[in-house]
């Protein structure tokens, strides 16, 4: 991912730090993560509404 | 006009002598809330472990765990501290760079005994090391928490307080002084870089726990003769996942110790920073804190809808996001927080079919998480400064992945040839008859349910 500031030292550095500081990955990265939130949701009333279907 | 001047001059010098105590004041109280805090950790591993026992041995397991805190304690007052103070440049014992490592500096700072003996009491003039030594000690008991878990139901119990002391008093410490501590070979050659523990608590500790189950074995009737294994399940699960539950609120408190508090004489500048000195805050900390929390349980949910499994998954996404918890950026911890507590049940099978009885799934979730958390910051955060100032080493894939194998490697090699040596002497595992029987009746002075566990019939209206 590397540095995303021109030296590689703490020094003088200050404001938004985190890894995949460019916007695009912030917003890649988000979307990744509500994908697999929906997905999740998606997958797992799947699964309860076959268990559900052998007890009726 | 010169008195009023010396008059607003000496009126400054108080106001700044005021500010600086107030500041102290804060990091000291800082560090003791820590404290409190962290031994949440243990209520929740006293919780899960008698949990996840069967009803016969519920008590001993937790006998086990609170002596387990109760002698690291001392251990860690008595030589683990000075573990940490001196090795950090390795088994030479010589001063680093910062020039707060070494003999002679461990010498001077961490000997309850002697000149030193003044850092490791009540004193006036330190505000510090008192609640520091506290927040180490917790980590240290942390680990042999870690460790307990897995080896219940069939360890002896003084054999037991033997790794826990060695485990938390040595062998994670040691980890911390090479990965953790400013002057440590690995920051300084590598640029290890560890913020929350993932290799260096979390790893060390399941490794080293490995390294006994393998001299331990299998409680009786967990494998088939095929190989095939049992689940000897634990006989009140909702005991066990409140206590993994505590362990996550116990976490703050461990979480909020790594963080150095800044304006102190000790500290890398005004500011929050990490242990390396780098910058952070509290803010990183909740926003990562929560987001690997959530991704874990979801991801372990996905796979298991087991709400052991889902509770385990809450600390796998903890860990595997530990390293980086300083720099993470919220969205990418929940994607490999969510991946992690997806891997945790696959890998706890795994090891399980290669015929270790890890009772609680210790080395899963600790272990190859921890390790893999390590991995991913090596990943995500390469060319991230590891340390503090101008030419400080930066994080690397290759980096990590010696810190990755020297954490694997202590932890392990220091629990395995100590169990041994205590299965040599008969010190580890308790009688065939005795594990039949059931620990609670052969050596706990006390019953877990003396009126057995039927359910109550509700009164009658």
């Amino acid at each position: 991912m590397g540095f995303p500031f021109e030296n590689a030292s703490w020094d003088g550095v200050s404001g938004v730090i985190f890894v995949g500081g460019a916007g695009g990955h912030t917003l890649v990265y988000s979307l990744i993560a509500i994908g697999i939130c929906v997905a999740a949701l998606f997958f797992g009333n799947g699964i309860e509404s076959t268990k559900y279907k052998k007890h009726k | 006009m010169e008195e009023q001047l010396a008059e607003l001059a000496a009126q400054v010098a108080a106001m700044e002598a005021k500010g600086n105590m107030t500041n102290t004041m804060f990091a000291e109280t800082y560090y003791y809330l820590s404290i409190p805090l962290m031994i949440i950790i243990h209520a929740g591993f006293l919780a899960y472990e008698m949990g996840a026992s069967r009803a016969k041995n519920a008590l001993s397991s937790g006998v086990k765990n609170i002596l387990a805190f109760a002698f690291v304690i001392p251990a860690f007052y008595f030589f683990g501290w000075w573990v940490y103070w001196g090795f950090p440049t390795g088994f030479s014992l010589s001063e680093g760079p910062n020039g707060i490592s070494g003999a002679a500096y461990a010498n001077a700072i961490a000997w309850p005994w002697g000149e030193s003996a003044a850092y490791m009491g009540p004193n006036t003039e330190d505000q510090i090391d008192g609640v520091f030594w506290g927040a180490f000690t917790l980590f240290a008991a942390t680990t042999a928490s870690i460790m307990s878990g897995a080896v219940i139901e069939r360890i002896q119990t003084v054999g037991f307080v033997i790794l826990a002391i060695i485990l938390g008093g040595f062998s994670w410490t040691l980890a911390a002084a090479w990965g953790w501590h400013a002057d440590g070979w690995l920051v300084q050659d590598w640029g290890v870089h560890d913020f929350g523990a993932a290799g260096l608590v979390h790893a060390v500790a399941a490794f080293f726990a490995l390294g006994v189950l393998i001299n331990l074995g299998p409680r009786i009737g967990k494998f088939n003769p095929d190989g095939t294994a049992n689940n000897l399940a634990g006989h009140n699960m909702p005991f066990t996942a409140t206590g993994l539950m505590l362990i996550v609120v116990g976490f703050w408190g461990f979480l909020m110790a790594c963080l150095v508090v800044g304006g102190e004489a000790w500290s890398w500048g005004g500011n929050f920073t990490t242990i390396y000195g780098t910058p952070t805050n509290l803010g990183a900390l909740t926003f990562n804190i929560l987001m690997g929390v959530s991704g874990g349980i979801i991801g372990a949910w996905l796979f298991t809808r087991d709400p052991f499994w889902m509770m385990s998954g809450a600390l796998a996404g903890l860990i595997s996001v530990a390293s980086g918890l300083d720099i993470y950026f919220p969205s990418l911890t929940f994607i490999i927080a969510i991946v992690a507590g997806i891997m945790l049940k696959p890998a706890a099978t795994i090891l399980e079919n290669m015929g270790i009885d890890d009772a609680v799934g210790a080395v899963t979730v600790h272990g190859t998480m921890g390790v893999f958390g390590m991995l991913m910051l090596g990943l995500f955060a390469s060319g991230y400064p590891a340390l503090t100032g101008e030419g400080a080493p930066t994080v690397s894939l290759i980096g990590q992945l010696v810190g990755i194998v020297v954490f694997v490697a202590i932890g392990f090699s220091t629990g395995y040839v100590s169990s041994l040596i205590l299965k040599m002497v008969g010190m580890l595992r308790v009688p065939e008859a005795a594990e039949i029987a059931g620990l609670d009746t052969v050596k706990v002075p006390a019953q877990a349910y003396p009126e057995g566990i039927m359910a109550s019939p509700p009164a009658s209206q």
